[in-house]
């Protein structure tokens, strides 16, 4: 469960989020809203990446951002740059990760597989196109099994099949327990398998539809 | 209430500071007795305002110092203004020493500047706090100007000692004064040269300390138009998220 | 945590590697490093008066200054601008990809981060100096006789303080919208402690002394306090220059 209370995040006169009041249950959470709306603010305060202005966040009851390595090692994230290196192949880049995560070599070969990376598993970051980095980028987040799994926009610049292999990705890697944040503009890609929505306009939340509202509203 | 309230305690600090600089001022002019020439004759005098002002400045380095660890401790706003403002202060009395040294030099010793190890550690120490400033200025956002303004702030005074063992070993000429502990050494200072010296000393700190009050109320009430401004804006929004949501739910 | 995962040093050691890989390949750090401190270098040859005697005083206004002593100067002005101009670049490799973030949130102790980053630096002022201080040697006429390995030694005490002032405020400059600017106006004040100790020393060693004298010990010692200070004043203190 992650709690939000009273969440503000201002840079210097812009206000990214104001007061955002959340509760996310287990399970994956569509972020809706249009460019400018929070979402990426929201994502990396819940990142720990982000000291929030005001209000507190929690994750199983321990605030996001204080409780050190034990916390980060179960968080994934992705924004929008890749967090790779340009000058080292994907395949260096999540070795280098799973050094850091401690995790084995061969998890770096199977999720390079199910993102469809496996082809290009030796060119460098630097030179591949905008949909691949993505994809390396979400590769980098679900590289030691993460328990909360943070995503902002991770379909962009990619065409269907990659978003498949994306989706895929989120789908094979949920387990109960688990939470994903997913953020995007448009819900297309993941309406199917979001078991939660919450739509942002302005810094605000403008809906918050519960796992229970969803299955409601699918029965009428 | 609680604003009236520390505006009297500031008024009451000023009018203490202010008296004390009034009853040092005739103590310097009137009653400290003149120097030998090779001391700078009347010129001498000068020593109540260099001395006082480089205590209060490294006082305020000192000030800044442990409200900048508190700051990273606690990330409350209260401690990053008290050590921008004494920050400010300090490079201000650092740069009267550096000011008023020369002018009492010149003719005493000579020349305008010596590569003297206080000279040298004051300049260090001042060009070191100017940087800090500067950090705050280079930042958009006011908590992470203040981050890393605490840095430099607790990496200045951590160099001090280290700069002035350094720059000591590589020359000195510097006259040593007096000190609380063994006030005539070195001095020829006489009770009436002391009386103003320590009386200054304490008018300095006073109204160092009135300045800081000062510095630091108006950087709160800067903090708090932000809150007033942010929270108005906020406000507007609000309205406009209610009338989207009942978008959304028709 | 996971068993039988690397410890703080292989993974502040996987940082290294990675920091010298990248180098290996952009090589957009060290050789402008090199290359500026050659520059300078030969511009400071114009104004030396009669290179090779370095006995001869050399007359400035304040009274006049034995030749090594301004050599050891110079020497030392060139490793401190070579540096803190490759250092101010080693947060460009973590804006690009944002691959800072990833570093964040990776469960790594922060010092683990500042040493990363602080060993490559270690390694291209190294090598820099070299390069560089051979250079000098055959350009104003220097012979340090046997006390090469002293020099070093006094280089890399230098240098240990150096990097760790250098990579926390780099670090801090990176969060600043003039990083190239901000790096030596906050360093060099900062630094005043070690550039006196090694130029000292370094010009006894250009004028032939050993340092045997005890009176030497000193700057040593000033030079080793300064490193464990900042050294640990790094460790301690990088964490808020990151976020």
């Amino acid at each position: 469960m992650i709690e939000i209370q009273n969440l503000s995040v201002f840079f210097g006169r812009t206000i990214a989020l104001d007061h955002v009041d959340l509760e996310l249950a287990p399970g994956i959470v569509g972020l809706f809203g249009q460019n400018a709306s929070g979402k990426s603010t929201l994502l990396r305060v819940l990142g720990g990446l982000l000291p929030p202005t005001s209000g507190a966040v929690t994750w199983e009851g321990a605030p996001i951002g204080s409780a050190g390595e034990e916390q980060r090692a179960r968080i994934g994230f992705a924004g929008h740059g890749s967090g790779l290196y340009l000058k080292l192949a994907i395949r260096e880049n999540l070795i280098l990760f799973a050094r850091l995560y401690g995790v084995p070599v061969t998890r770096v070969d199977d999720v390079m597989e199910i993102l469809g990376l496996g082809p290009r598993s030796s060119t460098l970051v630097g030179e591949l196109s905008a949909g691949l980095k993505r994809r390396a980028g979400v590769a980098r987040a679900l590289l030691h099994e993460p328990d909360l799994l943070l995503l902002d926009e991770p379909y962009a610049h990619l065409d269907d099949e990659a978003s498949e292999s994306v989706s895929l990705a989120v789908r094979s890697w949920r387990a109960p327990g688990r939470t994903a944040v997913i953020a995007t503009h448009g819900a297309k890609r993941i309406k199917q398998f979001t078991d939660s929505r919450v739509v942002l306009q302005r810094g605000r939340v403008i809906t918050h539809l519960s796992a229970e509202a969803l299955s409601a509203r699918a029965q009428v | 209430m609680e604003f009236s309230d520390s505006g009297r305690r500031l008024g009451w600090l000023g009018a203490a500071a202010w008296t004390a600089v009034s009853i040092s001022l005739v103590l310097i002019f009137f009653v400290a007795r003149t120097a030998q020439s090779a001391m700078g004759g009347e010129l001498q005098r000068i020593f109540y305002f260099h001395v006082p002002a480089a205590w209060v400045a490294y006082l305020a380095f000192a000030i800044v110092f442990m409200s900048s660890i508190a700051y990273l401790r606690t990330n409350d706003r209260r401690w990053d203004i008290l050590a921008n403002s004494s920050a400010e202060l300090g490079v201000v009395f650092l740069a009267l020493v550096l000011i008023t040294g020369p002018i009492w030099a010149h003719p005493v010793w000579g020349t305008w500047w010596q590569w003297d190890a206080r000279l040298t550690s004051t300049l260090v120490t001042w060009l070191t706090y100017v940087g800090y400033l500067f950090i705050r200025n280079l930042t958009t956002d006011r908590r992470r100007g203040g981050r890393l303004a605490a840095v430099v702030g607790i990496i200045g005074l951590v160099n001090i000692p280290i700069v002035h063992f350094s720059v000591y070993w590589w020359r000195t000429l510097h006259p040593t004064g007096p000190t609380p502990a063994n006030p005539t050494a070195n001095s020829g200072l006489g009770t009436p040269e002391l009386a103003a010296f320590f009386t200054s000393l304490a008018a300095f700190t006073l109204l160092f300390a009135w300045l800081l009050a000062m510095r630091a109320r108006l950087g709160r009430l800067e903090d708090r138009a932000d809150e007033l401004e942010m929270g108005v804006v906020s406000g507007r929004r609000r309205e406009a998220v209610v009338r989207a949501r009942q978008v959304v739910t028709t | 945590m996971r068993a039988g995962g690397p410890g703080f040093v292989g993974k502040t050691w996987a940082l290294v590697v990675k920091d010298v890989k990248l180098e290996l390949r952009a090589r957009d750090t060290l050789p402008p490093m090199v290359a500026f401190a050659g520059a300078v270098a030969v511009l400071l040859a114009f104004s030396i008066p009669s290179s090779g005697n370095l006995s001869a005083p050399v007359r400035i206004v304040a009274g006049s200054a034995p030749l090594t002593d301004v050599l050891a100067g110079f020497l030392w002005v060139t490793v401190l601008f070579a540096g803190l101009i490759g250092f101010a670049r080693t947060f460009e490799v973590e804006r690009e990809e944002a691959a800072i973030d990833s570093l964040l949130m990776a469960p790594l102790d922060r010092s683990g981060l500042f040493f990363g980053k602080a060993i490559p630096n270690l390694l291209f002022i190294v090598l820099v100096e070299a390069i560089l201080i051979p250079l000098f040697a055959i350009l104003f006429g220097i012979d340090l006789g046997g006390s090469w390995a002293v020099l070093a030694s006094v280089a890399l005490l230098a240098d240990l303080g150096f990097v760790a002032v250098g990579t926390l405020f780099s670090a801090l400059a990176a969060q600043t919208s003039s990083r190239e600017l901000i790096l030596p106006i906050l360093a060099l004040p900062v630094l005043v402690p070690v550039f006196i100790a090694a130029v000292v020393l370094t010009s006894d060693l250009f004028a032939g002394s050993s340092l045997d004298e005890v009176a030497r010990r000193g700057w040593f010692a000033i030079l080793v306090a300064f490193d464990v200070i900042f050294i640990t004043a790094g460790a301690l203190l990088f964490e808020f220059t990151v976020e």
